[in-house]
């Protein structure tokens, strides 16, 4: 059974993703003053939203492993924290795309750009930390990294309403047309099924390599007393 | 590494070509007012074929590293029962 729901998560998670890129292009309406590159709001936003909730996994389990000092903690801080640089890439670089059409810029320095590439630096940083090393000061240091960065999330948000930048606040009430509302949630919803199967599938590697650790110092302890 | 980059030469080659880049000389200029010339499709199709390229590639690369670590799981199981 367990093994028959791994082989259809990536099928879900395909099939939500063709869904939506079949309402995005054929039944979302081009939108009047930008055109058809406002379709790129569609899949940027939920990459947002789906960097931030991989960011919160990743703190909360980075607290518990603080408190508890449990390594199955950090293992779900260390899977999420990849899968949000994966969303954060996805924010980076689809961003300026639309912002060539709709400020003739692809970067301008406004305060929502500005902080979400200091969050990307940040879960950047953290990746590579986790690559460098394994040591047990290192899991620590990147725990307490994650709750610093997980401080930007908000200001990521506010930062459109508090200094008036050029980033549009995508979540006004009533803004959307009731066609394009329904394409952003079936969006949303494909991301945070693409977010769940990614975490776990990255969470089972950790395991994988886990359980390698323990069968390579079993292995040396038996060739020790041989 | 000589091939590699004879393949990429040929190919930037082909896409400067065939791209608004070229001149009506034939020569390839590289005119900044021709680079404004990108419009909204096309951006939309790059900025689709990034997130859906990547993740498509992430997804490929967590089910290699799976595959590579159960390969290296299998071995050491086997080793360390023949060690006890």
């Amino acid at each position: 059974m367990k093994q028959r729901f791994q082989i259809l998560e990536p099928l879900i998670a395909a099939a939500t993703i063709c869904v939506s890129l079949w309402m995005v292009f054929f039944y979302a309406p081009i939108e009047q003053q930008m055109g058809i590159v406002q379709k790129i709001f569609y899949f940027h936003v939920p990459a947002a939203y789906a960097m931030y909730l991989s960011w919160l996994v990743c703190t909360v389990s980075s607290i518990l492993f603080i408190t508890k000092n449990d390594d199955k903690y950090d293992e779900l801080a260390r899977s999420s924290a990849e899968v949000a640089l994966l969303f954060a890439i996805m924010v980076m670089t689809t961003g300026p795309l639309w912002g060539r059409k709709a400020w003739g810029a692809y970067w301008v320095w406004d305060p929502r750009l500005t902080s979400a590439l200091v969050m990307t630096l940040v879960v950047l940083s953290y990746v590579i930390l986790r690559q460098l090393s394994t040591a047990e000061a290192i899991k620590k240091f990147s725990a307490a990294l994650s709750v610093v960065g997980a401080a930007l999330i908000p200001l990521i948000h506010i930062s459109v309403y508090k200094w008036r930048g050029q980033h549009p606040a995508v979540l006004r009430q009533g803004g959307l047309d009731p066609e394009m509302k329904t394409t952003f949630l079936v969006c949303m919803t494909a991301f945070t099924v693409v977010f769940i199967v990614f975490l776990r599938k990255r969470l089972s590697l950790e395991k994988q390599r886990r359980r390698v650790d323990e069968l390579m110092q079993k292995k040396y302890i038996n060739q020790m007393n041989k | 590494m000589c091939n590699y980059m004879k393949i990429f030469y040929i190919f930037l080659s082909f896409f400067l070509y065939h791209s608004p880049l070229k001149a009506e000389d034939g020569y390839v200029a590289v005119d900044p007012a021709s680079l404004n010339m990108v419009d909204g499709q096309t951006l939309m199709i790059i900025a689709y074929s990034i997130i859906n390229g990547m993740l498509f590639l992430y997804w490929g690369y967590m089910t290699y590293q799976s595959r590579r670590l159960m390969a290296q799981l299998v071995d050491l199981h086997r080793e360390t029962s023949n060690l006890e």
